[in-house]
């Protein structure tokens, strides 16, 4: 990182304060329309993708956020909001694991994603995993509202320690929200997580937890596909395929590493490697 | 108990927390036929897979139990009876903490097991106490605050009985199933006291939050242990 850019403003010592956006729409003759792409080092946005819509797709765009600095680090405060209008589909990857590290600044390092997917819409945010190494105090929230016909895939993975290092501590907080049908109608709750890791959270290590487990994580499909008794629940090695009562499922994941709980992670409710009652 | 009468001028408020207290025995004695005998609460599960097997993994099995789903649990309780102390008229909203805690249990296991320990303990409720009116079958944390307001009792009571029977129900399963010494066994439940009372005042102190702020917070294995229990045969218990 060779500087701030202007409007990354320094609130401590060596906390960093960065606001980040996407906006996608769908624009004339099929094509997604990327109206705003928004960078705040260490937030660095680059659209790697677009598709025209097809007799059978969705117009789509894929953005990659690119770490421009280290860390996060302690006092970082970093934003990112997305927007998705109707009939077009956003994919954010990352091009490597975010590593929260600690630092001198006061408190946690922060990371909010916000997201408003429309009628139509859908969103594919799968990132790579988000390291919290040891003495690191890292918060992350994700705070999703989907309109009534919305589409979401949602993956979260959570690496305690880099490779052979303690754990540091992570606060995730996971909302999801789905809109009624009809104007007036009031979102709904769809899932509701707040994951709270570290060396010091009482009975992490136990069988009600995470056990020895190294690596945790989850991955959320919702949309109206999923309204009704859509996929059966069921149980693998270290993971759960779970259906919410709203419309979606979650595969919930425990691995040693993080090869492991992303292959875990993958299994589709179609995959033999869930066993059924 | 003439002295303890409330209608006695000058011992009022020590003769209410007096009934108060005797009031919440009743409600967090495990012999109150609620239906909670028929729930390990996720240890029949976890001592078929093997990771809890004696008394020192039944504490750290119920020290994560009560610091994620306990704390979830604690805070809706105290929601529950908070959102029906004022007796406004207006709708309290049980709807929406049901809702709530539906999106909050991600395991369909363990929203049926919830649901049917809730609808138990208010048939039980409601025999005993002048129960509210709100759904049948809640989750069992909606049922316990509907039930604890029926009965006079505090937020802060809803919380703490939350918090109690988040440890108290596995425990006596993990004695039943693995034949543990019921005396280890207490003195355990007796040690976490300390953190069962830590998490009622968390969950007392969340309860007047909006619904959707209220905590979330997710033991990851106990989800998929409820799921796990399904495929467990024979069961000794329903969840």
């Amino acid at each position: 990182m060779t500087s701030l850019s202007p409007a990354a403003h320094r609130t401590g010592r060596t906390a960093i304060r960065a606001r980040a956006a996407i906006q996608v729409d769908l624009g004339p003759q099929g094509l997604p329309r990327v109206s705003d792409l928004r960078s705040e080092v260490p937030i660095v946005l680059r659209l790697t993708a677009t598709q025209r819509a097809t007799a059978t797709d969705q117009a789509a765009a894929t953005v990659h956020l690119v770490g421009a600095a280290a860390g996060p680090l302690a006092g970082d405060d970093l934003r990112l909001d997305i927007a998705v209008g109707g009939g077009v589909r956003l994919l954010v990857r990352s091009v490597a694991a975010m590593v929260a590290l600690p630092g001198w600044g006061p408190g946690p390092s922060r990371f909010a994603v916000s997201a408003e997917v429309a009628d139509g819409g859908a969103l594919e945010f799968a990132p790579e995993p988000t390291v919290v190494a040891a003495g690191a105090d890292h918060a992350s929230t994700i705070d999703v509202r989907l309109g009534a016909t919305a589409r979401l895939l949602l993956r979260e993975e959570i690496l305690l320690g880099r490779f052979g290092e303690a754990p540091g501590s992570f606060h995730g907080t996971l909302r999801v929200d789905v809109s009624g049908a009809g104007p007036a109608a009031t979102p709904a709750p769809l899932l509701r997580q707040d994951l709270v890791l570290g060396p010091d959270v009482p009975g992490m290590r136990g069988p009600a937890h995470l056990g020895a487990a190294r690596a945790v994580g989850s991955l959320l499909v919702a949309g109206p596909e999923q309204a009704g008794p859509a996929v059966d629940a069921g149980v693998a090695d270290g993971a759960a395929l779970l259906p919410l009562a709203g419309p979606g499922y979650l595969v919930s994941a425990i691995a040693d590493d993080a090869v492991s709980l992303r292959r875990r992670l993958l299994a589709g409710p179609a995959d033999p490697v869930w066993r059924r009652a | 108990m003439t002295e303890l009468s409330p209608d006695r001028p000058g011992l009022g408020a020590a003769a209410e927390s007096a009934a108060r207290r005797a009031t919440l025995l009743v409600l967090a004695d495990g012999r109150m036929p609620t239906g909670g005998h028929a729930h390990s609460g996720g240890v029949e599960a976890a001592v078929v897979e093997g990771s809890l097997a004696d008394v020192s993994d039944l504490e750290r099995f119920l020290l994560g139990r009560l610091h994620t789903a306990g704390v979830v649990a604690a805070a809706f309780a105290a929601a529950t009876c908070l959102a029906l102390a004022g007796d406004t008229g207006a709708d309290p909203g049980i709807a929406e903490l049901d809702a709530e805690l539906d999106a909050r249990t991600p395991s369909p296991a363990a929203r049926a097991a919830s649901r049917a320990q809730g609808r138990t303990l208010l048939r039980t409720g409601r025999a005993a106490w002048p129960v509210p009116p709100g759904p049948r079958a809640p989750h069992h944390p909606i049922a316990l605050g509907m039930v604890c307001a029926g009965a006079g009792l505090a937020p802060a009571d809803a919380a703490l009985t939350a918090a109690h029977l988040t440890v108290t129900g596995p425990s006596t399963a993990a004695t039943r199933l693995l034949g543990l010494d019921p005396i280890a066994v207490t003195a355990v439940t007796a040690r976490l006291a300390g953190d069962v009372a830590g998490v009622a005042r968390a969950g007392e102190r969340a309860a007047g939050l909006p619904p959707r702020d209220l905590p979330a917070h997710t033991g990851i294995r106990l989800e998929h242990l409820a799921e796990r229990h399904r495929l467990a045969s024979p069961r000794m218990f329903t969840s």
